[in-house]
């Protein structure tokens, strides 16, 4: 027994060079293969992108952010118009001191956008420290004066004035304080509400916490709250399941077409061993022949499922202010997470890469196993 | 060389003569039983043969007689149920599988009735992919892949793909394969059979020149007349068991024949 060695193992780019000869010559099916794990991870991918664009979860999305921002504007508006009715024919004044949060910023444009409203337009806007079109350029000293509702703005309460002064002018003292947010009525009135005397009227301070939105919108818009949430977590359990199916419909189509690839090539992979090639050796050729169709694949499901929602989302993109579709690609492309969107990227990458050499295990062991008589048949 | 008992007894067993000496296979004894289920298949019940080197020796046998299995053993692509099979005095049995690719790329060169050439690759890479199994370099590979190429007279098509050529060009090509590593034997399965008669003959042309020029090894299965009659012994198999060896005279062969 003097005379036999041991057959070596080949380097991995020898497996490489003639695994990427296998897909060219089988273009056709390695194209219908990768354009699998294309639709399974572009499906995977665009959830990642829609929970960044729309998410309320843990990562909060950039339009998760609008409609957050959206809801306090109505919120605010809707303290508007319960405590004020239709703001028809009446008079508003806005005082601005310090910066203005974006909510108070739409706010304001709201109403500016009021004026112009034929069906309900007030009778003034006025407002301090802030020029829109559609706004009353108002001394402070006047602002109270025949006003229906005073609504403060900005991070700051240094008036120049008390809130005595400001408020001499009305009849039934009505201050939105946007900043807190904090109503000031004359009316309302509660026990366990903290109560406040502007010009002798009481004033109603209702500040943020769920007990006092609670007398706001009452029992009722809280339940509705709470369904909302259950049916926002049973759509995402809904989701994870369906990505899950997607991801299993992958690697059961990797599998079944590498199966294949297997069968076809019986013959070609007995003359291999024929020539000498290990076991080891047929297994890395389909493992890595599955690991390049999935890097493919996954890649490119990858872009498309960045890409489409992102695109989506911005075509149907509506301006909070003005309603108005169009100005949604600045938003979206400039507001999404780059860092947790590429994050999510390389993982979709990844997770595809992986699932490929997962699905290619059985048939890679199928073919390893083949023994090299299987060249001599004729037949297959 | 060590001779063990079992040699000593199957060399009287066969009859051979020890002063030749010079055994490149030798079957001792095979036996291979296939179990499917409950039903045991013998294929070979008790097969002995000694294949000298450089001889270029036909097995013959109808379908179902056990020679593929016979062709499988000698050729270090099955291993025998009991019995022993030597390739160059080594007992296939006793390797792993790693020893038995070592075997299988540098002794023994293998030729298909379809030839078996890798679709995509081309010709020249072809007869480089032994070599690469065998861990030669890229360059080295190539020089020696093109001076076999053109000792079976294809150095001008080295870089055309199998399907651009035709059957005899496409055999030619796999028989260059085969001699990538320099393999004391060649095991050619029906080497002829998807061939018209004039390619046929320029392959077994081709075969005797290389034993000749080599003196390598050649073992075919094979029916075609005008082989048989180039070689050197001819082994029929039937039932299992070989049934007889002669020499193309005695079996009295007439090319041209109609079958």
């Amino acid at each position: 027994m003097e005379n036999i060695g041991t057959q070596v193992r080949l380097p991995i780019s020898t497996a490489v060079a003639i695994a990427l000869q296998g897909i060219k010559i089988r273009l056709g099916r390695a194209l219908v293969t990768i354009s699998g794990v294309v639709l399974g991870i572009a499906f995977l991918m665009s959830v990642f992108t829609g929970e960044l664009i729309s998410g309320t979860g843990y990562i909060k999305g950039a339009m998760a952010q609008r409609e957050e921002l959206n809801n306090t504007v109505k919120t605010m508006e809707s303290f508007v118009s319960q405590a004020l009715g239709s703001p028809k024919d009446k008079i508003i004044g806005i005082i601005v001191a310090g910066d203005l949060e974006p909510s108070e910023q739409i706010l304001a444009k709201r109403l500016a956008r009021l004026t112009q409203d034929s069906k309900q337009a007030p009778k003034e806007v006025r407002a301090v420290g802030l020029s829109l079109p559609g706004l009353t350029r108002a001394e402070i000293s006047d602002i109270g004066k025949d006003a229906s509702m005073l609504i403060v703005m900005g991070n700051s309460e240094a008036f120049t004035k008390s809130f005595d002064d400001l408020t001499a002018g009305m009849e039934q003292v009505y201050v939105l304080d946007t900043y807190k947010p904090v109503v000031m009525a004359s009316e309302e009135s509660a026990d366990n509400v903290k109560m406040r005397t502007y010009a002798g009227a009481p004033v109603v301070v209702l500040e943020n916490s769920s007990q006092k939105y609670e007398q706001l919108y009452g029992a009722q818009q809280q339940e509705f709250l709470k369904e909302q949430a259950k049916k926002a977590e049973s759509a995402r359990f809904r989701t994870v399941w369906v990505m899950i199916i997607s991801l299993l419909v992958t690697i059961i189509g990797i599998t079944n077409s590498l199966l294949m690839s297997v069968t076809e090539r019986f013959k070609e992979i007995g003359t291999m061993k024929c020539l000498g090639a290990l076991s080891v050796f047929i297994r890395q050729l389909f493992l890595i022949e599955s690991a390049l169709i999935g890097f493919t694949g996954s890649f490119l499901g990858m872009l498309v499922g960045a890409l489409l929602p992102m695109l989506m989302y911005s075509i149907s993109y509506r301006d909070p202010a003005t309603g108005a579709l169009g100005a949604g690609f600045g938003v979206i492309f400039g507001t999404i997470n780059y860092s947790l969107l590429l994050a999510a990227g390389f993982s979709a990458v990844v997770v595809g890469t992986l699932l490929a050499i997962m699905a290619a295990i059985y048939p890679a062991n199928f073919a390893a196993r083949m023994v090299p008589a299987m060249a001599l048949r004729s037949n297959v | 060389m060590v001779v063990t008992k079992d040699q000593v007894v199957s060399l009287f067993a066969s009859g051979a003569d020890l002063s030749q000496g010079d055994y490149v296979i030798r079957a001792v004894d095979v036996r291979k039983i296939y179990r499917m289920g409950d039903t045991e298949t013998h294929a070979l019940r008790g097969a002995t043969l000694d294949i000298l080197r450089g001889e270029y020796m036909s097995i013959m046998g109808p379908s179902g007689s056990g020679k593929t299995t016979f062709f499988n053993m000698i050729g270090g692509l099955g291993k025998p149920t009991t019995g022993k099979v030597y390739i160059d005095q080594v007992d296939i049995a006793q390797l792993d599988p790693y020893e038995l690719a070592w075997l299988r790329c540098r002794k023994v060169g293998y030729i298909f009735q379809a030839f078996n050439l890798i679709q995509v690759m081309s010709c020249l890479e072809n007869v480089m992919l032994p070599m690469a199994f065998a861990g030669v370099t890229s360059e080295d590979a190539r020089d020696k892949a093109m001076e076999i190429l053109a000792e079976v007279g294809l150095e001008d098509r080295a870089l055309h793909k199998p399907s651009e050529m035709s059957g005899g060009q496409q055999q030619r090509v796999a028989i260059a394969r085969a001699l990538a590593n320099s393999p004391a034997i060649l095991l050619a399965d029906e080497p002829t059979a998807n061939l018209d008669l004039r390619t046929g003959e320029e392959i077994i042309e081709l075969f005797a020149r290389l034993k000749e020029t080599r003196g390598v090894t050649i073992i075919t299965a094979t029916h075609d007349k005008k082989m048989l009659k180039r070689s050197d012994r001819i082994v029929w198999i039937e039932d299992g068991l070989i049934e007889r060896v002669t020499t193309p005279e005695e079996m009295n062969i007439e090319v041209g024949e109609v079958h």
